[in-house]
């Protein structure tokens, strides 16, 4: 009995120096997740270094967050992908031309769809498209991958939509479709 | 610590709290990298190296089953919780599949365990029926 004392210790343990080293981190994880942020959208759409959040108040239930940059729009989508949401910051022109994509949260299969995060070959393929893309007509999916693949190409789509005005049908669908 | 049937709790917790440290060092320093959610195979995962060094540290198949679902409960739970990175009712989700996921993955590797035939000389049989069970749990998510 006296064993099962010392696992109950070491869980509150645990806890304790968790909850501590959580505390002291929490100021410095905002800071740093605030400039990492920023600089992802200044790489997304490059020139731009000040961007500014707008309110989204449109229909399209794929797209979470808005920043206006120096020529520009950086927008945040979260797509329904095969296993979970998967999150992406899409930078379009005012032009309505795709400057940059990166995916920020994905839960995907490994090996299979959470090749997303890194296929640059598959991202790509959505640089500088203005027009809404389909997978299997314009971009080439990722092999094994294609529901996480028609996601993508849907937060891009939402992406570019906003800026065009274009009227897309941004109903989830099974599958991410 | 050799027989400890309670061994495997404490490695549990050990282990949840080295991967929970983890992501709030990754998610404070370096947030640019992108931190796996914590599904069924990451739990099982967990399941596996807290077993693993049960077997090698402690060396007993005795479980005392009755502390293993609280245990799992709260370190699966409990443990996310205070790093302030999931909501309270995601850590009770957590907790939930988590103490599901290490119980059902301890029955299993417990039952592998007891029927391996192994020698002294085979050091790896754990390891490899670890690696196993890990690899089933993939199959069973990508059903």
């Amino acid at each position: 009995m006296k064993k099962l004392f010392v696992s109950i210790g070491a869980l509150v343990l645990c806890c304790v120096i968790l909850f501590g080293v959580s505390t002291l981190t929490q100021k410095i994880a905002a800071d740093n997740a605030r400039i990492e942020k920023h600089n992802m959208m200044s790489t997304l759409l490059p020139g731009s270094m000040k961007f500014k959040e707008e309110a989204y108040t449109g229909e399209d239930a794929n797209i979470r967050a808005v920043y206006r940059g120096e020529g520009g729009y950086v927008i945040e989508t979260a797509v329904q992908g095969y296993a979970d949401e998967i999150t992406m910051l899409v930078g379009v022109s005012s032009e309505g031309k795709v400057t940059g994509l990166v995916v920020r949260e994905l839960s995907e299969t490994v090996g299979l769809g959470a090749k997303a995060l890194k296929d640059h070959k598959f991202l790509s393929q959505f640089l500088n498209t203005s027009e809404q893309t389909e997978v299997g007509t314009d971009i080439d999916a990722i092999s094994g991958a294609t529901v996480t693949s028609k996601a993508i190409a849907k937060s891009v789509n939402s992406a570019v939509a906003f800026v065009t005005g274009a009227d897309i049908d941004s109903g989830a669908t099974a599958w991410g479709g | 610590m050799k027989g400890n049937r309670y061994f495997l709790n404490t490695a549990l917790t050990v282990v949840v709290f080295v991967a929970a440290m983890a992501a709030v060092v990754v998610k404070a320093f370096f947030p640019q990298i992108i931190i796996p959610k914590l599904g069924i195979p990451e739990m099982v995962l967990l399941s596996l190296i807290a077993l693993l060094a049960d077997h090698y540290l402690a060396g007993s198949t005795k479980r005392c089953w009755f502390c293993i679902v609280p245990m799992s409960l709260l370190a699966f739970g409990l443990l996310p919780l205070v790093t302030r990175l999931v909501l309270p009712l995601d850590a009770l989700w957590l907790g939930l599949k988590g103490c599901a996921a290490f119980t059902l993955t301890t029955l299993l590797y417990t039952s592998i365990q007891e029927r391996l035939s192994s020698g002294p000389k085979a050091k790896l049989a754990p390891v490899l029926s670890a690696l196993g069970l890990y690899l089933a749990s993939q199959a069973f998510m990508g059903l």
